[in-house]
């Protein structure tokens, strides 16, 4: 099956400023895609490609098996980073103008706005204007417009910036419900815990080259384990056993436990037999390597430190 | 695409016209002409400040002192503006239908009372003869001004040198006379000393070379005459103050619907991108879907706007049995004219607004365009004047102002051949189009661009890349 996106060689530049560069990108269907970097790496750019809001330099672009993504767009949902409504606009009118655009069904249109303000909790705001509504209210009504053509795929740049942990909470499970639908999502987040929580496949870019692209399961899998966390049983343990251990390159306190960072080379089942031994704990672990590991040893050049 | 750019206009012209500004915007100008219309003629109740003085003269002869004293008698000036009001409200009444007079004010009364208003009090002028060498002392107390007490004959109001040859001429030559005045001196009372000297001077000389002046005025004054226009259906009175003035008005209903929509258009587009909903828009409809339909959305405002202008005037006319006055062309031409025009306009406004984040930055942008579009206004009345002349030719084929000048000449005395009016249309179309054409380039560029508000260069530049 075709992928849902796939770029291929992908430049974009502005002025003298690359902002992607030959970037290789395949999206399957039906996948629940996070779209990581930094402040700055390109993911904006690179999703306005996607949207054809902007044009590449240099490169190929497919878009739910189109050259074109204006020629998917009613398929496509897309809640931009940068989100805007019309301010004089009543809800449910905006809505309706939102899914005129993008070829709603006359009759299917109001059925479906009522339904949506009622799962983002804003039923009774259809007819109040937009600007009487909260920021966070504001970006549910933005994503019901997005979700309202009901997309094969949805683009979510930034969703979760700037709403308190009830709408993050309501909207993460509103966008894993499409995901369940069978919609493939681009997810895009510079917040590595959101993508780890939520995607099956992440795609990293830095400094609009693309620097890891694979599925979550294979990226822990390539990551060898470096950190020991334990719990000592004592209140004000005696760590000296421990920094005397030949596979231990440091030991930290972090609170009530203790972080062992091993040797470069170190066997980390040898290493967990030998700090049970050195310090009695109530529970001993290999910690696994984060997203955020990965990303600040790609960034930093480093290996991840876990 | 289609139903994507009319879902976008629909909201666009229900966003623009269903706003209490725009109902408000709509009625101003009807409201200021009637205003005006109304206000105007009392405002001109401001009298003229009664002047009290001597008028010195040279008049060694004493071939025109006795003449002038007559004409300037207070009962005598007094006598000549009656007349001269009289005269204008007749002009008046056959350039103008009379219902239009008497709705701008100028019923008899009104107009009587208003011409005598404008013209001032007459004045209290004491006549005193000099001689040659005190000529330059007067001069000295004209220099020093008029301020004196209003009942003041110390006050110097003008000074008349007649020359000698004035009334009889030496070596087959008439001489006439110099005028001193101090710098201000109401230009009305100089209108009223030169007519009532030239007057003095030609009765000295028809009585000089042994004719009778009261034969002579009668010979060479024509009074009564009257201008009528023959038409298919019969005569009636020529209108020559409407005959210029609806071509003006024509030009000016094309330029101010083009420029209230271009600069609506233009906001338009800032608050969309200042607002952030583009990216939200753009995530449905495509740049080109969404200039397009914002376009189509103010050009429909401007049409609602003409149609309601184009009513109002057409039902003014009609009431004051003078419709004929307008043909029914040029009112089809007007649309088409405007259509154009508007586009040319959309596409530089479209792109301005796209380029910039705020109101405040499309000033520099907005300069050049503004003034092309204060063209039209010096074109009217060269053009109006001499609708065949180079210039009006020229400019006839000079876009983006090629269909005002062409909309002037159309609706005046002389119009264009035919084959003129198709060029420039065609010539507009061109135009238009290459504005739209640069307005897409710009909008795909621009519209998601913050920061640095671009130059005119900047924007042509991107419209090459795009």
């Amino acid at each position: 099956m075709d992928p849902a996106i796939r770029l291929r060689a992908v430049t974009k530049t502005f002025g003298d400023t690359a902002a992607v560069t030959d970037l290789d990108l395949e999206v399957p269907r039906g996948s629940l895609c996070g779209f990581i970097g930094p402040n700055g790496a390109g993911k904006t750019t690179t999703i306005r490609m996607i949207m054809a809001i902007y044009f590449p330099d240099r490169g190929e672009l497919e878009v739910l098996g189109r050259s074109r993504a204006l020629d998917a767009k009613d398929r496509i949902g897309y809640l931009p980073e940068e989100r805007g409504l019309y301010r004089k606009m009543k809800v449910a009118s905006f809505l309706r103008f939102m899914g005129h655009l993008k070829n709603v069904p006359a009759a299917e249109l109001d059925r479906r706005i009522a339904h949506w303000l009622e799962r983002v909790e804003l039923g009774a705001f259809a007819n109040h204007r937009c600007e009487e509504l909260s920021k966070g209210m504001q970006q549910k009504v933005q994503f019901v417009a997005a979700v309202l053509n009901e997309p094969e795929l949805l683009i979510l740049d930034e969703p979760f910036s700037g709403l308190d942990p009830v709408s993050t909470r309501l909207l993460r499970d509103l966008f894993l419900e499409q995901h369940a639908r069978g919609a493939t999502i681009l997810f895009s987040t510079h917040q590595m815990s959101h993508a780890e929580q939520l995607c099956d496949r992440v795609v990293m870019i830095h400094r609009g080259r693309k620097v890891l692209d694979d599925t979550l399961a294979a990226i822990r899998a390539q990551e060898e384990p470096r950190q020991l966390v334990c719990e000592p049983l004592a209140d004000e343990p005696d760590l000296a056993p421990l920094e005397g251990l030949a596979c231990a390159a440091a030991v930290t306190r972090e609170g009530a436990a203790v972080r062992v960072t091993l040797r470069a080379g170190a066997d980390p089942a040898e290493a967990l037999s030998a700090v049970a031994a050195a310090l009695p704990s109530r529970r001993v672990e290999l910690r696994r390597a984060t997203l955020e590991d990965v990303f600040v040893g790609i960034v930093t050049g480093e290996a991840p430190a876990c | 695409m289609l139903r994507k750019i009319g879902w976008v206009a629909r909201r666009e012209f229900a966003a623009t016209v269903m706003t209490r500004g725009f109902v408000i915007g709509v009625l101003v100008l009807p409201a200021i002409i009637a205003l005006m219309a109304f206000v105007m003629p009392r405002m001109m109740d401001e009298r003229a400040p009664r002047v009290v003085g001597t008028l010195a003269v040279v008049d060694d002869g004493n071939a025109v002192l006795p003449g002038l004293e007559r004409e300037l008698a207070p009962r005598e000036l007094a006598r000549r503006r009656v007349e001269t009001g009289d005269r204008l409200r007749e002009r008046i009444s056959e350039s103008l239908p009379e219902a239009a007079a008497a709705a701008a004010g100028a019923t008899e009364a009104a107009l009587a009372g208003a011409l005598a208003a404008a013209l001032g009090e007459v004045p209290d002028l004491r006549l005193q003869r000099i001689g040659e060498p005190e000529l330059e002392a007067w001069k000295a107390r004209l220099a020093a001004g008029t301020g004196g007490r209003p009942d003041d004959f110390g006050t110097a109001v003008a000074i008349i040198a007649v020359h000698p040859n004035a009334v009889v001429a030496a070596d087959g030559a008439y001489g006439a006379y110099d005028f001193y005045v101090p710098p201000k001196l109401d230009d009305r009372l100089q209108d009223e000393l030169r007519g009532a000297l030239n007057r003095v001077l030609v009765e000295a000389r028809v009585a000089a070379a042994g004719l009778d002046p009261g034969q002579v005025a009668a010979l060479t004054s024509v009074t009564g005459y009257s201008t009528r226009v023959v038409t298919p259906d019969g005569e009636r009175p020529s209108h020559e103050a409407l005959n210029l003035l609806i071509p003006a008005a024509f030009m000016g209903l094309l330029l101010m619907s083009v420029m209230s929509t271009g600069q609506q258009l233009m906001t338009s587009t800032i608050e969309d991108k200042s607002s952030r909903v583009v990216e939200v828009l753009l995530a449905a409809a495509s740049p080109v879907e969404l200039m397009t339909g914002k376009i189509l959305a103010q050009m429909g405002v401007g049409l609602l706007m003409l149609g309601i202008y184009a009513a109002m005037g057409i039902a003014t006319l009609a009431s004051f049995a003078v419709l004929d006055l307008v043909d029914p062309a040029l009112v089809a031409w007007l649309v088409l004219f405007y259509i154009l025009s508007y586009t040319m306009m959309a596409g530089l406004m479209g792109a301005i607004g796209a380029a910039v984040s705020d109101v405040s930055e499309a000033g520099a942008l907005l300069g050049p365009v503004m003034m092309i579009n204060m063209l039209p206004w010096l074109l009217w009345l060269p053009v109006s004047r001499h609708p065949d002349g180079a210039l009006a030719v020229a400019m006839s084929f000079l876009p983006p102002v090629n269909l005002y000048a062409m909309l002037l000449r159309m609706s005046s005395a002389s119009p264009p051949p035919l084959w003129q009016v198709l060029a420039s249309t065609a010539l507009a179309a061109g135009g238009a189009v290459g504005a739209l054409w640069f307005a897409s380039k710009v909008f795909r560029i621009a519209l998601l661009l913050n920061g640095k508000p671009p130059s005119l260069r900047t924007l042509v530049r991107w419209a090459r890349m795009a």
